[in-house]
């Protein structure tokens, strides 16, 4: 009799921590909380749209929840401060983390496990667009929620490419290749086809991809065999090549994004590849200075290929309390609704995260009027993002180093790349 | 009296540099345990890894070109501009403002400056028909952007500190020099320059030093690109420990080996502070 | 002998004259800069990014401060910014004159290895100190407060070496005479040493002003929030990472900045030479 108790008691005590692990007690709002959110977005309009987020839930949540926005500049400097933030005990609750430091701080188990939430609040996870699922799970648990997500997006002089002879959007880099060589000679060299800047794991990680199935990394993340089976020498050699040949741009060292753009601006370029984050900001600069912006999809080697990025919402397990984190998930929870998920897209670009947002009138009359914004969710289809690996960051980072060398330095052969970057992936691997 | 100071400089210098000692022995990324590695972390910077070596170069050659213009310049400039007057003074004074402009402003200007496509100088260039440079995107050229900014920037400060020294020269030394109708470039060899030679090597120590330490303009102008081609040791340290993974007992080894050589540079000085000092 | 007498005012004169025409270049050169700051800041962003550029606004335009006054809440990074720079040049005043008195007129145990350790905090920079700062700082849960950017800069190293320096200057006869008079220590620092070394405290807060003023790395990694942001990181946030760089806010920004500075230059210019050089001599 006593040990049927025990096993009851024990039976009833297993029950209720299981609920615990799955369904989270619903959080008794009772004092006024504030939770600190770290952010990455600047003075633009997806700053703008964010803040007016912010107030909005701020405003009218009642659950006395109080969110305070703080821009920590680049995602490169959000990741450093959280990260510094946490060895110190002082995190934010909430974090915009890029896509190179989710794996990073996930496999540190720095990040909430939001699955209680999920499951209590009935949270419809297969709402979300699943090719950007990679990077919300890991280990089984809900790490983020997709928020600044996105894609690259090929934006081009319509007028440009018109009048070597492509009326539309190319549909391979080799195509690509051909027109932007053409208007830079028709131009006697004052206008270029095309730029890239450097962003090893978005705009490099696609091109490859497109040669080797994987990109720069592995789809294990445990090591780079683009080294090995040519594909990074292909790509290297022939990216030398063009910016040699002169009609693929050079990119800048600093503030490399925003030269391209003023030399689109300025009519010296005639196309670049740049994320689909930027599109309202990229639309509103060709819409003043007169150029017939085209957007499309992004060309890789023999069709289209388009990398997945941006930042997701990662609430910080350490020195928050409950209360803070439940209040967080609040917040998360009023960001993935469609109004604002759709508004977010529209605003500035960024990708649409969720089905349910892409059918309101919102996202439908945007993409009815503008047919640009619906590249970023459309090429989906042939995006692939960089394997989910904790050595995202600090291998992207060295392939970067890398590329700037060759193609903003040019004092060393591609083969001396792929030999450099085969020793220091022995160390990274 | 001095506890105070000495207080503060205990607390933000001597502790974060003892800690950064100790933690160049360890495997460390601020959140994981730290993990005792010996000697590794100075392996792979010396032995493994090329870009440190790569850093301390461009930081030894920065350095020396850093020395060599701005004491060279300093010393003609304040040759040319002694004469006492008006508008001396205020070429003396237009020279100073620099120094006295944040980097990131600086940075702003001259980036602008370099541009390949627009900038000033490839627009001078055009018009005496020289073809384009690359400037900061040119990798054996970018460490001498670098230089010229800095000196730019601190030419009028140094410029003021020899213009003082010449007139602290006496006029006798200098009117029976002239009296004796010397050529020019002996007097300036065999009597200014023995008299200005303390103040000049007092130069030549904290310009060495405070160019080991450059960190804002780099930073701004070139993140350290193209490649590594202007990564200084500064920069390489900041960039492990804050960017690469926080890789911070890796960066605690760069930063000691930093330390090291700033160590040397500050006996070596007061070995020469002590000589004049007994020399006085 | 005549002749001769203008031969040699002619070449006297093409040399004064090669000597004007440089000096003008110099000019030139160091100021041109200012000039590109402050017209850029004035044009449109049409014209800011047009190549050839023109060297006068063709349509003068103060859209660009107004932006910049929209875009930010300038009196909060202004007042950050004045808060910092003040402290902290009272605080290395006050904590570095005794200190720089005792090195300089005191002999007691330690002094040679204190001495020492002043010069080496001297050489260290903060970007290899940062790290441990920081970590100090966030437990102390001062991020959210201005004191990060103040109080690690309360001594400084290379103004105690300075003021030292000029200390020592002081003929050792004065104090003596004024000891005898039963003068208090902080009579003899207020009434003898500070009045014989003005050039210098001029020069030291000088460089404290400049240097805190101008700083952006430290408070980039030492400030947790917008509200105890300084001008300088508020100036960087002008710089649109997603669009292309809009130069004349950017000048605008950068001009507000240096204004301040330029114009305590120009006010005290005269005094701030004589002081620096002076100090550079001693």
């Amino acid at each position: 009799m006593k040990k049927l108790f025990v096993v009851l008691l024990m039976g009833a005590v297993l029950l209720g921590s299981a609920q615990g692990i799955l369904f989270a007690e619903a959080a008794a709002f009772t004092e006024p909380v504030t939770i600190t959110f770290w952010h990455a977005r600047g003075s633009s309009v997806d700053a703008q749209w964010l803040e007016k987020s912010i107030n909005e839930f701020n405003a009218t949540n009642n659950l006395g929840i109080t969110v305070e926005g703080v821009y920590q500049g680049y995602f490169s400097d959000v990741q450093a401060k959280t990260l510094a933030a946490i060895a110190a005990g002082d995190p934010p609750t909430l974090a915009e983390i890029s896509c190179t430091a989710i794996p990073l701080l996930a496999t540190q188990d720095l990040l909430v496990d939001m699955t209680p939430y999920v499951n209590r609040d009935g949270f419809d996870m297969n709402n979300i667009v699943e090719a950007v699922s990679d990077y919300i799970y890991y280990n089984g648990q809900i790490v983020t929620m997709p928020y600044t997500r996105g894609t690259a997006i090929m934006y081009y002089n319509k007028d440009m490419y018109a009048e070597v002879g492509l009326d539309r959007a190319p549909t391979t880099l080799e195509e690509l290749n051909h027109y932007a060589k053409l208007i830079y000679e028709n131009s006697n060299g004052a206008v270029q086809g095309i730029g890239y800047t450097i962003e090893a794991n978005y705009y490099q990680h696609y091109l490859v991809q497109s040669l080797n199935g994987v990109g720069i990394l592995d789809a294990d993340g445990t090591g780079a065999s683009c080294l090995e089976d040519g594909s990074l020498l292909r790509f290297l050699t022939d990216w030398y090549e063009w910016t040699e040949e002169g009609w693929c741009a050079i990119p800048a060292l600093s503030s490399a994004s925003s030269v391209v753009q003023e030399d689109f601006n300025n009519k010296s370029l005639a196309a670049f590849v740049s994320s689909s984050n930027r599109a309202t900001t990229i639309l509103n600069n060709a819409k003043a200075n007169g150029i017939d912006l085209g957007m499309s999809y992004t060309v890789g080697y023999g069709g289209y290929s388009a990398p997945i990025g941006g930042g997701s919402l990662g609430i910080i397990n350490r020195d928050n309390s409950d209360l803070e984190i439940a209040a967080a998930w609040e917040f998360i929870k009023f960001l993935m609704t469609d109004a604002q998920v759709a508004g977010n897209h529209v605003a500035s670009g960024v990708l649409p995260v969720t089905y349910s947002s892409i059918e309101t009138d919102i996202i439908q009359d945007c993409w009815a009027e503008n047919e640009g914004y619906r590249i970023s969710y459309e090429q989906l289809d042939f995006a692939s993002e960089i394997a989910f690996s904790p050595h995202v960051s600090e291998w992207s980072s060295i392939v970067k180093s890398a590329m700037s060398q060759l193609i903003q330095g040019r004092n060393i052969t591609p083969e001396e790349v792929v030999e450099s970057l085969k020793a220091e992936a022995a160390m990274v691997f | 009296m001095v506890a105070p100071a000495m207080t503060f400089l205990a607390i933000f210098t001597f502790y974060p540099l003892a800690n950064l000692v100790y933690l160049s022995f360890f495997r460390y990324n601020l959140i994981s345990d730290k993990v005792f590695v010996g000697l590794t972390n100075y392996r792979n910077l010396l032995f493994v890894k090329k870009d440190f070596l790569q850093a301390l170069e461009n930081t030894v050659v920065y350095s020396f070109a850093v020395v060599f213009f701005t004491i060279l310049l300093a010393i003609l400039f304040a040759l040319w501009l002694e004469k006492d007057s008006w508008f001396n003074r205020f070429i003396q004074k237009s020279m100073f403002t620099p120094y006295l402009i944040a980097m990131v402003s600086t940075a702003y200007i001259w980036s602008w400056i370099f541009d390949v496509n627009s900038g000033l100088l490839n627009a001078a260039l055009a018009l005496i028909d020289v073809s384009p440079l690359r400037w900061l995107n040119d990798s054996s050229l970018a460490i001498w952007c670098i230089v010229i900014v800095s000196v730019w920037k601190s030419l009028g400060y140094y410029l003021l500190i020899v213009l003082a020294s010449l007139k602290s020269i006496p006029r006798e030394i200098i009117e029976a020099a002239e009296l004796d109708n010397t050529p020019w470039l002996r007097k300036f060899v065999r009597i200014i320059l023995p008299m200005i030679s303390p103040q000049i090597f007092f130069l030549l120590i904290t310009i060495t030093i405070s160019s080991f330490r450059v960190f804002d303009s780099v930073q701004v102008m070139t993140n350290g690109g193209p490649g590594n081609a202007t990564d200084v040791l500064v920069t390489y340290v900041h960039r492990y420990a804050f960017q690469m993974n926080m890789r911070v007992g890796y960066a605690s080894a760069a930063g000691s080996v930093l330390l090291f050589i700033l160590m040397v540079l500050t006996i070596f000085y007061f070995r020469f502070l002590g000589r004049k000092v007994h020399y006085q | 002998m005549y002749s001769k007498h203008t031969g040699l005012d002619l070449r006297r004169g093409v040399t004064s004259g090669i000597s004007f025409a440089f000096k003008l270049f110099m000019l030139v050169l160091f100021l041109f800069p200012f000039y590109w700051l402050i017209i850029t800041s004035f044009k449109t962003y049409g014209e800011s990014i047009v190549f050839p550029p023109t060297l006068i606004p063709r349509n003068f335009t103060l859209a660009a401060f107004e932006q910049v006054f929209s875009r930010l809440n300038l009196w909060n990074y202004l007042k950050n910014s004045i808060i910092v720079t003040l402290s902290v040049i009272i605080i290395q005043t006050l904590v570095g004159v005794p200190a720089a008195y005792a090195l300089a007129r005191y002999s007691f145990r330690g002094k040679g290895v204190m001495l020492a350790l002043v010069m080496a905090a001297f050489m260290v920079p903060t970007q290899i100190t940062f790290i441990t700062v920081y970590i100090m700082m966030s437990k102390l849960r001062w991020l959210n407060t201005l004191l990060p950017q103040i109080v690690p800069f309360g001594a400084s190293a290379y103004g105690i070496f300075l003021l030292r320096q000029a200390f020592m200057q002081v003929p050792a006869d004065i104090i003596e005479a004024a000891r005898l008079d039963n003068a208090s220590e902080l009579k003899i620092i207020t009434r003898i040493m500070l009045p014989a070394a003005r050039s210098s405290l001029m020069t030291v807060s000088l460089f404290s002003f400049v240097g805190s003023w101008n700083s952006y790395f430290w408070p980039l990694v030492m400030s947790n929030s917008e509200k105890v942001r300084p001008l300088t990181l508020a100036i960087e946030r002008l710089k649109d990472q997603d669009a292309g760089i809009n130069w004349p806010v950017i000048m605008a920004g950068n001009m507000i900045m240096v204004l301040p500075v330029l114009v305590i230059f120009l006010l005290l210019s005269n005094k701030i030479i004589s002081a620096v050089g002076y100090r550079g001599i001693k």
